[in-house]
């Protein structure tokens, strides 16, 4: 009978030793999770790690009330999702800038001289920005330890509703929701 | 008996404490030791130092950390990384630890090393300028190169999602784990275990003598996984690479010397 228990509590010691080893050494760079969430009120693209740290990357912001379909909280879970799905299917290293359908286009790249496709996509700018620039800082995102996620506004600069559809478009072509 | 036994024991365990303590003395190059202990900072003067030369690099909000690095009359400069700068626009600010904030720019001859579009074309490195109008502010002192195992000490100004307050200076302690022949891309050679959070990139990396051997930049455990590339556009074998993205980064401060060569002597 006490040879049991002695049993049963080694056992249980022997099971904590092995959950915590485990947990001590987490394979991080397996299972990051992109997701939309509001950070202050901004709807936000974070990225939670295996070691269980959330970090936001983008903040999208508006500062004019949209006409069109993408305000900023669909326009933050559209892109969460290619995010999570180019990380997946393992096109998540690179971030660059192209031209897609005739706009410039922040995309994912397995490889830096990779070229942007509708898979590989992740957000539009509008003409006239400096998708350069925004890649640029995305991409320092990964592993620079400046503080302030990116700041990404969808339309403030114009209040044109023909770049907002164009948008729309990229999105949710090629069976446009109504 | 009993009392030869317990003599023995006691004499034997004597034996052994003074064996083990004179060990201990005698590891890490103090065969030498004077009997007075050689003067050496604190842990919290190291502290106080680190305190009053690392500052916030801040645009509309806080962008990172950075080093006050020399002063001449009534102007200071500031190093950070570039990549500190391009997260967000100018006009920047710097905020010393007196809590004062002064309208800084980019130095002349740092302005090649934001117009490179990748870190391949010049080093994650960058010099800001601001004129204190007579307050006086302590400046780093540069150290000589670490080594591999020393202690080095980091600091800067973690950011903080929740409003722009951000969780005030932080200091740690780790030590250098290793050191790369070929630089990563934007220069960065030391490898060390002080948690580097994000925010604190742009601060200092401090050897025990509270001099500056290197800036800050790269956290460990990047959000997602790329390779590790080199200045010379080579990438990291797989064990390599797995013993970089375990470690914190920085620039050395030779690296920091040789870029802004009419800077610093």
């Amino acid at each position: 009978m006490k040879l049991r228990l002695f049993a049963q509590v080694l056992m249980g010691v022997a099971i904590a030793c092995g959950t915590s080893l485990t947990l001590n050494k987490p394979s991080y760079a397996e299972g990051a999770t992109f997701y939309c969430n509001q950070s202050d009120g901004v709807p936000t693209t974070f990225v939670r790690t295996q070691d269980g740290k959330s970090v936001p990357i983008i903040h999208w912001v508006s500062n004019y009330i949209s006409h069109g379909r993408l305000t900023p909280v669909r326009r933050c879970q559209e892109v969460s999702r290619r995010f999570q799905s180019n990380y997946d299917n393992g096109t998540l290293k690179f971030i660059k800038a192209g031209m897609l359908n005739g706009q410039p286009v922040v995309c994912a790249a397995a490889q830096k001289k990779a070229a942007c496709t509708e898979r590989t996509l992740l957000f539009t700018l509008l003409n006239g920005s400096d998708p350069d620039a925004t890649a640029r800082k995305l991409f320092d995102r990964r592993a620079l330890a400046a503080g302030n996620a990116v700041n990404q506004s969808g339309g403030d600069e114009t209040n044109d509703p023909v770049n907002i559809d164009v948008e729309a478009y990229l999105y949710f072509a090629p069976s446009v929701d109504n | 008996m009993n009392w030869q036994k317990l003599t023995l024991v006691a004499s034997v365990g004597g034996l052994l404490i003074t064996l083990s303590t004179w060990a201990a003395n005698v590891s890490g190059n103090r065969l030498n030791k004077p009997n007075q202990p050689r003067t050496q900072i604190s842990i919290q003067q190291l502290h106080q130092q680190a305190q009053a030369i690392t500052v916030k690099v801040m645009s509309q909000s806080v962008l990172g950390s950075g080093i006050l690095l020399q002063r001449q009359g009534s102007a200071y400069t500031v190093l950070t990384n570039a990549h500190v700068l391009r997260a967000g626009s100018p006009p920047y600010r710097i905020q010393t630890n007196d809590n004062h904030i002064w309208s800084a720019n980019v130095r002349q001859d740092s302005l090649n090393t934001l117009h490179a579009t990748s870190l391949q074309q010049g080093n994650d490195l960058a010099l800001l300028q601001f004129f204190s109008s007579g307050y006086v502010y302590t400046v780093a002192s540069l150290g000589s190169p670490p080594k591999v195992g020393d202690q080095v000490f980091a600091a800067g100004f973690p950011f903080v999602e929740k409003g722009d307050h951000g969780k005030g200076f932080v200091f740690t302690s780790g030590k250098v784990s290793l050191l790369l022949h070929k630089a990563l891309e934007g220069g960065y050679k030391v490898g060390h275990t002080n948690a580097i959070e994000k925010g604190m990139s742009g601060g200092p990396l401090l050897n025990r003598r509270g001099f500056v051997v290197g800036v800050n930049g790269i956290h460990a455990y990047p959000l997602w996984d790329a390779p590790s590339v080199f200045t010379d556009g080579s990438e990291a074998d797989p064990a390599l690479h797995q013993q970089i993205i375990h470690l914190s980064w920085a620039v050395p401060m030779n690296t920091v010397r040789s870029s802004f060569p009419n800077t610093l002597k």
